[in-house]
């Protein structure tokens, strides 16, 4: 392949994300040097994005598909504080089990949701606003007060505080679902049904399956998040990811998942995410207040639709043979 | 010779409306069969039933000899027959030799496991790409192709994955003249395959030249069914047509 100026062109559109990582933490960088320029500070951006890059990536999977999760940040919450709460109640609960019970509670809401969306159809937009809402009523019932951290097994807690084993964790499940979303026929099928969910059921591709399938592994996603999330926050907080649908959002499609579904790499998702997390690490460092943090946010989520809107435009351009 | 497919009195309603009735039809293998009628003559609905989309509410439908029920798209597709529409039927986001492989991609063993080959899909579309000498890349997303070389991608697909039938719904519409051309030589090509080809359009003279038989269809009944060898010109049939409607 001949190296083109439209071939790396496309290639910085592709890549965006982390270009935009980069130009952010330089900019950092240059504002505050003495913050910004050491290695702890970059290990510490990359361990924080880690609960929200499990986030992004389950809000990934529902947009390839060309549906919407908005419940994933009650998903994780739940799938928190139900695990915490029988850890709390069974101190001696089993090692194993206790690791794969975030995992468990998450995959069964996402499943609850793919099957209200993938199989009996209804709307994806209503339906995950609704179980949200449950989530986030079941959280309570179950727990209403933060859990802490020292009331949990220390194992526990430690495995999402370790920041070494929370990244590589992240990166181990980032790298087995990017391989297995491009090279297993399921995946094909999953961005088939996102880029034309009639012509794929035309050609055989049972996409409420593989809706229901989608919106399943976002749930078993959350639930990693709620393992991180727990060991981050040395606990489970009530309001634990209770705002972060939109960061998730936005790290997604900046992260070059397509609104319109079909195609993004959730690879390149994480680079979203770590745009989201080193933003949200320099308003943090320059003393942002909350007030102001919101209003970023939702500019970041607006940017983010517009630069889909203008990527799409601009790949055409190129793409388009002469 | 025995017929590949075989319609016995299909009768289709859509509440009142009698889409269908009582239609006989018979595709021989290799042969091209021009299927011609206005807007509301049942074209479509025969398609659709014929592609697994709607079933029949009265008749048989026999496939190389045996009574069968088309239930479902697959169920279409496991007989071997395809149908290609202008819009559907592929991703427009996808290369050309994803969707050439769409829900049938070849798999490689890798280790224990068994993945999706790509460069095998890319070898093979190429040889597609080359059978109908389409003007695209293998590589290249589908939405990069004209409304005819979209086509002349899914007849290639029909045709790499063998199959019997191929429906064409009409794919001259809203197509430039080259691209009118293009499907045509795709026709042809099916043809020399010895695959069927039931080629619906309401535009009689372009089918002409390479039709071997024209059935038209009128407010859902079959008014002629005719070899190609007994009218000279496309013109001479087209009065034929109007003098049958005329009369209702």
């Amino acid at each position: 392949m001949r190296l083109s100026i439209e071939k790396v062109t496309l290639f910085f559109l592709d890549q965006m994300a982390w270009l935009l990582v980069a130009l952010f933490y330089l900019s950092f960088i240059i504002l505050r040097p003495s913050a910004m320029l050491n290695l702890s500070t970059f290990r510490f951006l990359l361990y924080s994005s880690v609960p929200l890059g499990f986030l992004v990536v389950a809000e990934a999977i529902p947009l390839i598909t060309g549906n919407f999760d908005l419940s994933v940040g009650q998903i994780t919450g739940l799938a928190a504080m139900a695990a915490a709460y029988i850890l709390l109640r069974n101190p001696n609960f089993n090692f194993i089990l206790a690791f794969i019970m975030p995992f468990v509670f998450g995959t069964l809401c996402g499943a609850l949701n793919g099957f209200l969306v993938g199989l009996i159809n209804f709307n994806p937009f209503l339906v995950t606003l609704g179980t949200s809402l449950l989530f986030d009523g079941l959280t309570l019932m179950i727990h209403p007060q933060s859990i802490w951290g020292l009331d949990l097994p220390r194992y526990y807690v430690s495995f999402g505080s370790n920041e070494y084993i929370a990244l590589l964790f992240f990166i181990m499940v980032l790298l087995i679902l990017g391989l297995a979303l491009r090279y297993s026929r399921t995946g094909i099928h999953i961005y088939a049904t996102g880029g034309d969910r009639v012509s794929s059921e035309m050609l055989g591709i049972k996409t409420n399956w593989i809706i229901f399938l989608a919106y399943t592994i976002a749930g078993f996603l959350c639930g990693g998040a709620a393992l991180i999330y727990t060991g981050f926050c040395n606990g489970v907080p009530l309001n634990l990811a209770d705002g972060a649908l939109f960061p998730a959002f936005a790290g997604a499609v900046i992260g070059g998942i397509s609104l319109a579904g079909g195609r993004g790499s959730v690879i390149n998702a994480f680079g979203g995410c770590l745009v989201v997390g080193t933003l949200e690490a320099g308003l943090t460092m320059f003393a942002i207040s909350p007030e102001m943090r919101k209003a970023a946010m939702g500019i970041l989520v607006i940017f983010a639709i517009l630069l889909d809107r203008l990527r799409i435009t601009y790949r055409d351009k190129l793409l388009r043979p002469k | 010779m025995e017929p590949l497919l075989r319609l016995r009195n299909i009768h289709k309603w859509f509440e009142k409306v009698h889409a269908l009735n009582g239609i006989n039809l018979d595709v021989y293998p290799g042969e091209i069969v021009g299927l011609i009628g206005d807007n509301g003559a049942g074209k479509s609905t025969l398609v659709k039933i014929l592609s697994g989309v709607l079933r029949p509410d009265e008749g048989e439908i026999f496939w190389e000899g045996k009574k069968v029920k088309i239930s479902s798209v697959q169920d279409a597709r496991k007989l071997g027959i395809e149908t290609v529409h202008q819009e559907r039927g592929f991703v427009d986001c996808f290369s050309i030799s994803k969707n050439i492989f769409l829900g049938r991609e070849p798999k490689k063993p890798l280790f224990f496991l068994k993945i999706v080959d790509y460069c095998k899909m890319r070898e093979e579309a190429q040889k597609v790409i080359n059978w109908l000498n389409l003007k695209v890349d293998p590589d290249q997303e589908m939405r990069f192709a004209s409304g005819g070389e979209k086509q002349g991608v899914v007849v290639g697909r029909a045709m790499y994955f063998k199959a019997k039938l191929v429906i064409l719904d009409e794919p001259t519409r809203a197509l430039s003249v080259a691209g009118v051309e293009r499907v045509l030589e795709f026709t042809e090509a099916l043809k020399n395959s010895r695959i069927s080809c039931i080629f619906v359009t309401h535009t009689l003279h372009q089918i002409f030249k390479i039709a071997d038989r024209f059935v038209i269809l009128y407010r859902g009944e079959k008014k002629l069914d005719v070899e190609k060898k007994e009218f000279s010109s496309a013109e001479e049939l087209e009065a034929k047509v109007l003098e049958i409607i005329k009369v209702h």
